[in-house]
């Protein structure tokens, strides 16, 4: 999934940033308020990790602003306030849930994916799609009784595609989608990720579960 | 445990039970002697009336009929007496009523003009009341009489009787009083000291968790709304201590929480994925050790000045070195920002007496702070005298309404936090060391937004 970290603490930004994009996420990082509102206004991510003590505008008042725009983004805040009336004043501003640091990284994974699924309606981690049994928390794959092993970038690519199946992505929102701001990635690298990806689905002879809408992009038929 | 209503009532109770009865016996006292002077006064006058009428007629002494009659002296029935006797005190004539008895002689340490007077046994044995004159009878020109004494009485039965009616009244006035004056003000007590035992259990019922309380002081009388200001009063201070504590709690675990985030993130990282595992990273995860390290001994430091463990040991220091160790010590800082260090030490002509340990920390933390928040090429002028200290720098983003909160611990201009360099807990640090060395730190800001941050001894 595509998130925006805003931290002020450097060291945490990056170490989270480098986490989060080897458990296969596309991550944009700010170090401050006006530089997370520019990077939330020019892409749509699927999270939002904000802390809430950043220096000139803090994490509330971005939250209050992108709440009054009617952005609908699900946002995590981050932070070492752990008082109950930070926690409440944090989620009745419109935050979608909380961590208080120090935190574990995969709790932080997790909680981004319960917010995912809730976003899009899931109640359970796993789905079934077609002949793929896909668990979105552990990040497996299975075929029948065969597992997939995938790449956190493949991963990704399924997950957004299998989100939604039947829905057309073009290559522009699947890059969008899978690589952060700073990442400019060959021309074919999403067709080369998605041919890589359907091959490891099925197995020779079987119909494809990716399908190429030419003119349009890619979507997951089943 | 003392009381007020104990001991009020016990007061007033015992000087309900001086007061009343010493009130009833004046009263008594009064009564008795104006009516015993009133009866004097009439007994007084029916002597003198015999007193004139008597006189010597044919060598015989006699006193008129009539005027024995008009002064009640004149029947057998009468309830007045009289007896004129010689000096050597043979009786010479009595009245009626007297019949064949005699009144008492003149006590002997009465014996002079007169009158006097005394409360007697009458010879019927009833109580009464004589009066004693002596007198020369007119028309004694024989002197065959000389000086006479009439001894003149009359019953005190009425008077004893009125007397007694008066002490029987006051006595049942008065007890009836005492009892009456006891309960009243003990229902007094009761209902004065009523807004007392309010208040008391409105501080009783005051929680210690909802320091934001007040005691509603409209409906109290004026000299209980004093204390109840007073608590009140506290009540604010206690709540604003309370917060200042909890707002130190929040930002020490704030400022313990963030690296330690880091660090968990780091080592989290590293172990995940080993390829993460760089010479950099575990560099980066040592310095974020150090500056807990650091935050620690900074927060033990304020701990100890608050709570009077720092040990302060004045000895003669030498400014000069101290300051220029300081100015080397941050001098490389400096220089990376292009900022430019002028100290200007006065040593005066005395050595200078403090704490050499926390005349550093002070000057370290005053120049620490002006090297990192003066802007890029600005000049930072460091002055020291004997029991002077100051550090002036610019800084363009303070604002007026800042300088207050300079000394607040945590408090910085800017809530976020780059890294872990600045925890908003040095110039705290100043203020305390330097309280612990007797001094006072101010800061101010010039119109031209120059930061001067001064410590003077006193």
């Amino acid at each position: 999934m595509k998130l925006l970290l805003i931290e002020d603490s450097q060291r945490l930004r990056t170490t989270l940033a480098t986490a989060l994009t080897r458990l296969g996420h596309a991550v944009d990082a700010a170090e401050d308020g006006e530089e997370g509102e520019t990077l939330a206004s020019m892409s749509s991510y699927d999270v939002i990790v904000l802390d809430l003590m950043l220096p000139g505008q803090d994490g509330i008042t971005l939250l209050k602003k992108w709440r009054q725009a009617g952005k609908d983004t699900p946002v995590l805040l981050l932070t070492a306030l752990d008082g109950i009336e930070d926690r409440v004043r944090g989620l009745s501003q419109g935050a979608d849930d909380y961590l208080v640091k120090p935190f574990a990284l995969e709790e932080l994974a997790a909680r981004l994916e319960v917010l995912t699924r809730r976003r899009h309606g899931m109640a359970d981690s796993r789905s079934q799609i077609g002949p793929l049994e896909i668990d979105f928390a552990a990040k497996t794959v299975k075929r029948g009784a065969e597992d997939i092993l995938l790449t956190a970038r493949e991963f990704a690519l399924l997950e957004i595609l299998a989100r939604r199946p039947g829905q057309v992505f073009s290559r522009e929102q699947l890059e969008a989608r899978l690589y952060n701001e700073e990442t400019s990635p060959l021309s074919n690298a999403v067709d080369a990720a998605v041919y890589a990806l359907r091959k490891k689905l099925c197995p020779e002879g079987e119909p494809a579960l990716i399908q190429t809408r030419r003119g349009l992009g890619y979507v997951l038929q089943v | 445990m003392s009381s007020i209503r104990r001991q009020l009532t016990a007061t007033l109770c015992l000087a309900a039970a001086i007061l009343l009865p010493a009130g009833g016996l004046a009263v008594y006292w009064t009564a008795e002697n104006l009516l015993t002077d009133q009866f004097d006064t009439t007994l007084t006058a029916k002597a003198q009336a015999l007193i004139t009428a008597a006189e010597i007629d044919d060598d015989e002494f006699e006193i008129d009929f009539d005027v024995q009659a008009f002064a009640g002296f004149g029947q057998q029935s009468s309830e007045d007496y009289y007896q004129v006797r010689f000096a050597n005190g043979e009786s010479l004539q009595r009245s009626p009523s007297l019949q064949l008895s005699d009144l008492p002689a003149q006590p002997a340490a009465l014996l002079s003009r007169g009158p006097h007077f005394a409360d007697i046994t009458l010879p019927d044995g009833r109580p009464g009341r004589a009066m004693w004159q002596t007198f020369v009878p007119a028309d004694d020109d024989k002197k065959a009489y000389g000086t006479l004494t009439l001894a003149a009485a009359s019953e005190s039965v009425s008077l004893n009787h009125t007397l007694g009616i008066l002490a029987g009244v006051l006595l049942v006035t008065g007890g009836v009083g005492l009892v009456a004056t006891l309960l009243l003000l003990r229902l007094t007590l009761r209902h004065g000291l009523r807004p007392l035992d309010a208040l008391a259990t409105r501080v009783q019922d005051l929680r210690p968790d909802k320091p934001d309380q007040r005691i509603e002081t409209s409906h109290l009388p004026g000299e209980l709304q004093t204390v109840a200001d007073k608590i009140n009063d506290l009540l604010s201070r206690v709540q604003a201590s309370l917060a200042r504590e909890r707002r130190f709690s929040s930002h020490a675990a704030h400022e313990m929480r963030t690296p330690l985030a880091e660090l968990k993130a780091m080592t989290e990282l590293m172990v995940q994925w080993p390829e993460e595992s760089t010479p950099e990273r575990w560099k980066e995860t040592l310095t974020i050790v150090d500056e807990m390290e650091a935050l620690l001994g900074k927060l033990s430091l304020l701990s100890r000045a608050d709570s009077g463990g720092q040990s302060v040991i004045h000895e003669p220091v030498d400014l000069q070195q101290t300051v220029d160790a300081c100015v080397e010590r941050f001098q490389p800082a400096a220089e990376a920002r292009g900022i430019h260090i002028e100290p200007s030490v006065h040593p005066g002509g005395q050595a200078f007496k403090t704490d050499p340990v926390l005349l550093q920390t002070v000057l370290n933390n005053l120049l620490g702070n002006a090297v990192s928040h003066a802007p890029t090429g600005a000049r930072i002028h460091v002055e020291a005298a004997p029991g002077y200290l100051s550090v002036t720098n610019p800084a363009p983003e303070l604002a007026q309404e800042d300088v207050g909160f300079l000394f607040d611990r945590f408090w910085r201009k800017n809530t976020g936090r780059q890294n872990g360099e600045h925890s908003g807990l040095g110039l705290s640090i100043v203020a305390a060391c330097s309280s612990l060395m007797g001094a006072r730190c101010e800061a101010s800001l010039s119109p031209a937004k120059a930061l001067k941050l001064e410590v003077k001894w006193s």
